[in-house]
């Protein structure tokens, strides 16, 4: 979880390319209204951007444009640079990566026959697919030695979902669309594969477009999330941290749904939000120059650091009179990689208020207060709080669901 | 009532795994009890009619080369019957079922329906009676009585190969064509032989009627021993036929196990 936000913003090498969606619009013959309507999308490479929103807004056109298994109406996709709008579907969607919720591994395939359908199309010679299909179930942690030669059916659902990621990475796409490829698959498993596609992920740098309806789903995978309403118009479009802390509108709040201030304090990171400054008062140090420090800093308490500023304990001014080093119940300590929801965690479980905030060599860099990890979440819910009457959301879902 | 629902149902019907897991164990010891049992029937036959003294009448039927023409040609009405009905059917079944013609299926499946429910055998052997006689008249009467069920086969077999199948085909860059010949067909086979081993019956057995219109076959045989009232006559012909479609039967089986495709 740490490093993810990081993996988006670093400039490390990514294997993905931009996708950019202009204009991009499509009616269905005999429909009155546009499926996806003008929608302007700006995909960054090697990012995972989900696109998520309720039954019928049109997620499953827009990503089935980009593929071109659906003819855009009008409007332009451009994909690296290059406008793909009109070239050669059939070869454009071999660059594409594609994955569908279905699974839809060929029942009549071996599994190493599955993943090599695009590089046949590709004219692959045999030892370079045979190598490729071990490389790729090694890649998604199926042992290729006993897989390859399966049929599909001996696989379970988890299995299964695995060799549909290893076939849409078959000929290394900069691009992959994944169309809720974890949707049919039980809690357990789905939250495992979520991981194992994450950390792949991270050695892979595609650039992604992942639909789902499940905004937990988003939250957990998405780089940035395109929250989409009827006609897939993007009622926000940015990072699950900005659109938990920071809701565009009411159509997001009520999409969110409740809980989301303490989801929120799951995705802020001890790094990223301003500490508290209390005292620090060294073991070696005298009584009286603690107690001078904290009637200086008009606090109520200081934070006791040993020789190496690793955190050893809390004194309020009417303890000091017992000296420096005894006293203090269980020290709620957090290293900065950690959230704000670890951190709220570590308060309770300790039954204290305060809690230090330590470098990764252990080392005292702040305090955190219960009151500030309030204030961040009642900041949240102030950004959140419905500006008007919430009816006319209630009722948009409805039309769409 | 949709048009998927009019192909499916009178569909002989392969899919369904809890019935077919126990049909596959029978047609295993099938496969092996059916030879031996027509080798019994044969060989009761042979007994049978050399236990006999034969008039000349009936020696004139019954002597190997004389039942030999009969049964090459009784097989190759049914051979000539079902291999045009496929090369027929089985592309217009897959023309039929291409989006693109979509509109014209319902259209289509009724003309054949038409055709499958007025004429009994006999109708038919009368209309290509009417029109002449000789082998090709036979055969043009084979191929209409036996063509709806290689149609309807094929088109289901085509229908339920899963869309999201034709989907992930489409989506990693396959080709239409491509995706027919790798995915649908492959997925189709089990239904169509389905399909293709009921014409193979119907033929076998319409193909002695062709004796009527002068295309012979073993219909000869049977036809002689009702004419002259000869019992030896009449049962041999009776049997053969009897043997001959339970072998096209077993052969049959047989390529249907070949065929579909493992994985399945
Ligand atoms: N082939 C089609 N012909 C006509 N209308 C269609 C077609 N495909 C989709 N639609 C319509 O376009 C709209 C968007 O459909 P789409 O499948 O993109 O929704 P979605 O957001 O993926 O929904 P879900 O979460 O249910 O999968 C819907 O109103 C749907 O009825
Ligand atoms: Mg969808």
């Amino acid at each position: 979880m740490a490093d993810r936000s990081g993996s988006a913003s670093s400039s490390g090498g990514t294997g993905g390319e931009v996708i950019s969606l202009q204009g991009l619009t499509k009616r269905f013959p005999g429909q009155r209204e546009n499926a996806v309507d003008s929608l302007d999308l700006e995909i960054p490479a090697g990012e995972i951007v989900v696109l998520v929103g309720p039954s019928g807004c049109g997620k499953t056109t827009t990503m089935r444009m980009i593929n071109r298994l659906i003819e855009p109406t009008s409007g332009k996709i451009v994909i690296g640079g290059e406008d793909v709008t009109k070239i050669n579907s059939d070869q454009l969607r071999r660059r594409i990566g594609y994955v569908i919720q279905q699974v839809g591994l060929f029942p009549h395939m071996t599994i190493a026959d599955n993943i090599a359908v695009v590089p046949r199309l590709l004219n692959w010679n045999k030892p370079r697919i045979s190598e490729r299909v071990d490389e790729l179930l090694e890649l998604v942690g199926l042992d290729a030695g006993a897989y390859r030669g399966r049929y599909p059916k001996e696989l379970s659902g988890g299995q299964q979902q695995r060799v549909g990621v290893a076939r849409a990475l078959a000929v290394d796409p900069p691009v992959m669309l994944m169309d809720e490829p974890f949707g049919a698959i039980d809690p357990i498993t789905r939250d495992r594969l979520q991981n194992e596609f994450l950390r792949l992920q991270e050695t892979i740098r595609k650039t992604i477009v992942f639909v789902t309806h499940d905004i937990h789903e988003a939250i957990k995978l998405g780089d940035r999330i395109a929250i989409l309403d009827k006609g897939s118009r993007p009622a926000q479009y940015d990072t699950p941290e900005q659109i938990l802390a920071h809701p565009a509108n009411d159509f997001v709040v009520d999409f969110i749904g409740p809980g989301a201030s303490v989801r929120s304090l799951g995705l802020t990171n001890l790094a990223d939000i301003e500490l508290d400054k209390i005292p620090v008062v060294e073991l070696a140090d005298s009584i009286d120059k603690a107690r001078a420090l904290l009637a200086r800093a008009k606090q109520d308490r200081a934070v006791i650091v040993d020789g190496d500023r690793r955190p050893r304990g809390w004194r309020r001014a009417a303890d000091l009179e017992q000296g420096m080093s005894s006293g203090g119940g269980p020290l709620a300590i957090l290293r900065r990689s950690q959230t704000v929801h670890d951190a709220l965690n570590e308060l309770l479980r300790t039954g204290d208020t305060i809690a230090a905030i330590v470098d990764s060599d252990g080392r005292y860099e702040g305090a955190l207060r219960l009151e500030t990890i309030m204030g961040l979440t009642a900041h949240a819910d102030a950004a959140r709080a419905p500006v008007k009457d919430a009816q006319p959301v209630a009722a948009q879902r409805g039309d769409a669901g | 009532m949709t048009t998927t629902a009019d192909v499916r149902t009178p569909v002989a019907d392969p899919a369904s795994t809890g019935v077919e897991s126990r049909s596959t164990d029978r047609s295993v010891a099938s496969i092996f009890l059916t030879p031996v049992l027509l080798i019994l029937v044969l060989a009761g036959l042979y007994i049978y009619v050399h236990s006999k003294t034969l008039d000349s009448i009936e020696r004139r039927s019954l002597n190997t080369p004389f039942l030999t023409a009969r049964v090459l040609e009784h097989i190759r009405l049914t051979a000539v019957s079902t291999v045009l009905v496929i090369l027929i059917a089985v592309p217009l079944g897959i023309l039929l079922t291409r989006p693109s013609m979509r509109r014209a299926t319902p259209f289509a499946l009724g003309v054949v329906n038409v055709g499958q429910a007025v004429p009994s055998i006999g109708v038919l052997v009368l209309l290509a009676l009417s029109f002449g006689i000789g082998f090709k008249y036979a055969i043009i009467a084979l191929v209409l009585y036996s063509f709806l069920p290689v149609l309807r086969n094929t088109m289901a077999g085509l229908q339920r190969v899963e869309r999201s199948l034709i989907d992930a085909g489409r989506g990693m860059g396959m080709t239409k064509r491509l995706v027919l010949t790798k995915v649908e067909l492959p997925l189709a086979v089990p239904v169509m032989m389905a399909g293709i081993r009921t014409a193979l019956i119907i033929n076998v057995g319409t193909a002695t009627l062709a004796t009527f219109t002068n295309a012979h076959g073993l219909g000869d045989v049977i036809d002689a021993g009702l004419k002259l009232d000869r019992r030896p006559v009449l049962i041999t012909g009776a049997v053969l036929v009897a043997v001959l479609a339970l072998t096209i039967d077993w052969l049959a089986g047989l390529a249907e196990r070949v065929l579909r495709p493992r994985g399945l």
